[in-house]
């Protein structure tokens, strides 16, 4: 197909960090940039709170209904058509004021290719393994693993799912190719992470972290 | 807080189809990723018809209000405010009218695998409003900041030839024909820009 055609309210919403995040960037392969949408009913939230690293942009546009943002200390009434841009290393969050309120944003990294996203991947293939469809999630994530074998965070995000689904082996195994491809990013996560938690006392999880 | 409804974005003619460009991009200053919204009246052009052959960037669009009819190649597209048109073909021929008062279609688009570069375009839409000299002024100011394209320097030389300025216009022919010679004899050859300099030895070896 040379091209895609969808509505953004017939895309199936993931639930990611007390959001409903409609996975456009995974939906369609958009390869250039991150873009997604955030849909929430009036006092929903719409945009996880969040502030995104050094040399990060974002911009978010009310598609429909109406939102209330908060950057950094300041807080703006957003109708449908507006758009805001959020620089690299600030506060961010909004709230639905209306329902069937859709906030599509868009992000990238200055002077870098983007390189498809992990995070969002991931909240599609957990929401399908939380909807008891384990074997279509497990495929999303070789899916995406296949096409960057060398992404850390991919192998990482793909032990914690195995985790969360119970599948020790298979996690140990992803988390042991995590480490390899980037140690030194792995290992703080490795630390912290409550979504191992089932793993920490297995003696593997020793060897993994030594 | 950088916020702003696109009823406010500056509005900058484009064309003679009834285009309008809203610049969001140059804006806000966004440098990851190309973006801009575009707004037109019932029957107009919300879309310009284009490739992305020269940029190669892949393109998305969000009509944000109103409905739009999208032609892509021979296709007809229905396109009511939330739809999403993924174009990742640079090739497919695209272009939409507005089929409701107010309609406005955001566009978001890159190359991918590469780091985003401003695409210099904008130049040429912007100093396609103003008078030829201060256009010439423009587009020699601004051209460093993106990156260098056989267009920029061919508009340029449009711009010098109306300014009344026939060797600067062929030194940019020139420049334009050097990067890109069969682009620049197919965009010379109906172009009345040019028309001041058409009979020149020098028109005619680099856009002849």
């Amino acid at each position: 197909m040379t091209y895609n055609v969808v509505k953004i309210d017939e895309i199936e919403p993931v639930s990611y960090l007390g959001s409903n995040l409609i996975p456009l960037r995974y939906t369609l392969g958009f390869r250039p940039a991150g873009t997604n949408a955030w849909s929430a009913d009036a006092g929903g939230q719409l945009i996880p709170p969040h502030t995104e690293d050094a040399g990060s942009e974002e911009m978010y546009v009310v598609v429909s209904g109406r939102a209330t943002f908060t950057v950094g200390e300041e807080t703006a009434e957003a109708p449908a058509g507006t758009i805001v841009f959020v620089p690299a290393e600030v506060f961010r969050t909004a709230e639905a004021q209306e329902d069937g309120t859709v906030v599509l944003a868009v992000g990238g990294r200055v002077g870098e290719p983007f390189h498809g996203g992990n995070w969002d991947t991931y909240a599609v293939a957990d929401e399908l393994r939380r909807a008891g469809r384990e074997e279509e999630g497990r495929e999303v994530l070789r899916k995406a693993r296949a096409e960057r074998p060398d992404s850390w965070a991919m192998a990482y995000n793909s032990g914690c799912w195995e985790t969360l689904a119970g599948n020790a082996d298979a996690a140990f195994e992803h988390l042991r190719r995590a480490r390899e491809l980037n140690e030194e990013a792995v290992r703080p996560y490795l630390a912290e992470d409550t979504d191992l938690d089932p793993l920490r006392d297995d003696p593997r999880f020793e060897e993994l972290v030594a | 807080m950088n916020i702003v409804h696109v009823d406010e974005l500056e509005l900058i003619p484009v064309g003679d189809r009834g285009l309008q460009w809203r610049p969001i991009r140059s804006r806000f200053g966004i440098r990851a990723f190309g973006t801009n919204a575009y707004t037109a009246d019932v029957g107009d052009e919300v879309v310009e018809e284009h490739t992305e052959g020269t940029y190669g960037h892949e393109e998305m669009y969000v009509v944000v209000r109103g409905r739009a009819t999208f032609t892509l190649d021979d296709e007809e597209i229905d396109a009511p405010a939330g739809t999403i048109v993924h174009l990742p073909d640079p090739a497919v021929r695209r272009s939409a009218v507005a089929a409701e008062p107010g309609t406005a279609v955001l566009a978001v688009g890159a190359k991918p695998g590469e780091p985003y570069q401003p695409s210099a375009w904008e130049l040429g839409f912007r100093a396609a409003q103003m008078q030829p000299k201060e256009a010439v002024a423009y587009v020699e100011e601004r051209m460093g900041e993106y990156p260098e394209m056989a267009a920029t320097h061919y508009n340029l030389g449009c711009f010098r030839a109306l300014a009344g300025d026939p060797d600067g216009a062929l030194d940019a022919l020139e420049r334009a024909a050097e990067m890109d010679a069969d682009a620049v004899r197919r965009w010379a050859e109906h172009d009345s820009d040019l028309d001041s300099i058409r009979d020149d030895p020098r028109f005619k070896e680099a856009a002849g």
